[in-house]
């Protein structure tokens, strides 16, 4: 049985190939649910969230465009805005939304056959932990406050009695540390 | 540079994580249409967003999830689930360290290796004066290395019916020893499972014993982690793998 890539998958789901739904949910349907939850923390909540969002994917795939967008990222900030949105109570597409419009191209050629894609997946997670794990506390809370929590960087400083200007600091620092060391480990090359 | 500059390029990771009101991010977001440098500034950042979700904590979620994700979408819910592991095979990671587990393993288990070790791996099983077990069916694979592990290799002995998995290496590099060689069980899809964790002798050989045959996986693969206990997902590609069949 040949692994499919990202890309592959894109495919067959646009051609509403079964195998290609269950693939996807076999691939992303765990760190979904993993996402959802944390927002939510609420496991009915979360398990709605991951079943609109892969309904979604499947409903739109003739749209999605491979070379406008990379797969994994777009159905996890899917499923991350749409967490918030249940979370936050909003309907409307809000600025709190992380753009899903914005997301990077998919890279252009991944070999579907490479059997340590998956191991490729694992040492990346462990890797984003790690980076995650060394910022200082104060900048990963305000990007996990922004990210998990829908919270604006407003409402961080209120919660966090700074300046406003000190928290876009912390999570420009956050997010360039994470960069930079992905970058060191060769991860941010095609993602 | 301006003032104004500094203050929206300050603002453009709050932008990427959607963390600014409306009219902030509609002027960060004109900016980005004309700004020479913060467009790539923006980029950047948007790709670490793009993988933060890859550093929550997992939780598994419900079983029935993805039949009901399937029924939605109105297709059958037979579609067998790829990575799916068999019964005989842990779905979590067993607490037990490996080690411990081999010692554990049947009479017939440590029968059979005391068979195998006396008649020599590498020589072939039944290679000797005492009687072969007839019953015994072995596939055998071999693990080839690359890179800084083109010199090792491994010599994979699965007696099925018995349910244990020999592993034979050599020319495997010395390490020090604040690191170990973790063996990982690669499923169809999925997470690498942890095998076992091994140190090489000093001819760079060792035998890894594992209580349990191979169903299921589609490969095994080693890298090098922190002793003593490895890692419970590989931090590194694997430069010594090979595939099941």
């Amino acid at each position: 049985m040949r692994d499919l890539s990202d890309l592959e998958l894109v495919r067959g789901l646009a051609d509403r190939d079964a195998s290609a739904l269950a693939r996807l949910y076999d691939r992303y349907g765990g760190l979904s649910y993993s996402v959802a939850l944390r927002v939510l923390g609420d496991s009915g909540l979360a398990e709605d969230t991951v079943q609109e969002c892969f309904l979604k994917v499947w409903n739109t795939a003739t749209a999605f465009d491979p070379q406008r967008g990379s797969l994994r990222t777009w159905l996890l900030t899917l499923v991350r805005n749409r967490a918030i949105d249940k979370l936050r109570g909003r309907r409307s597409r809000a600025a709190r939304e992380i753009d899903l419009a914005a997301i990077e191209p998919m890279p252009a050629a991944r070999s579907g056959s490479d059997p340590w894609e998956e191991v490729a997946f694992a040492a990346e997670q462990q890797a984003v932990s790690d980076a995650l794990a060394r910022l200082p506390a104060e900048q990963r809370q305000a990007v996990e406050l922004a990210y998990y929590g829908g919270y604006s960087h407003r409402e961080i400083a209120q919660m966090t009695k700074v300046p406003l200007s000190t928290v876009k600091g912390r999570m420009r620092l956050a997010l360039e540390k994470l960069h930079s060391y992905l970058e060191g480990k060769g991860l941010m090359d095609d993602r | 540079m301006t003032a104004d500059h500094d203050e929206l390029e300050n603002s453009v990771a709050a932008f990427v994580l959607g963390a600014l009101e409306d009219q902030e991010a509609e002027e960060v977001r004109r900016h980005l249409e004309t700004c020479p440098t913060c467009p790539t500034l923006a980029d950047g950042l948007r790709r670490a967003v793009g993988v933060l979700p890859l550093g929550v904590e997992p939780t598994p979620p419900p079983a029935d999830l993805r039949d009901r994700i399937l029924a939605a979408a109105g297709v059958a819910a037979s579609t067998p689930a790829v990575g799916a592991r068999p019964a005989v095979v842990p779905v979590r990671r067993d607490t037990t360290r490996p080690w411990v587990r081999w010692r554990q393993a049947s009479a017939a288990a440590a029968a059979i290796i005391a068979f195998a070790l006396g008649a020599g791996l590498g020589l072939g099983i039944g290679r000797t004066t005492a009687p072969p077990l007839a019953s015994t069916s072995v596939a055998q694979f071999t693990l080839s290395g690359t890179g800084q592990m083109e010199g090792a290799h491994g010599s994979v002995f699965e007696l099925r019916r018995e349910g244990v998995t020999f592993v034979q290496f050599s020319g495997l590099p010395p390490i020090t020893s604040d690191r170990v060689y973790e063996l990982w069980l690669i499923p169809p899809s999925g997470q690498p499972v942890p095998g076992a964790v091994f140190a090489p002798d000093l001819r760079g050989g060792q035998v890894v014993v594992l209580g349990h045959n191979l169903a299921g996986y589609k490969a095994l693969a080693v890298t090098e982690e922190a002793a003593p206990s490895g890692a419970s997902a590989p931090t590194q590609q694997p430069q010594l793998s090979g595939a099941l069949g």
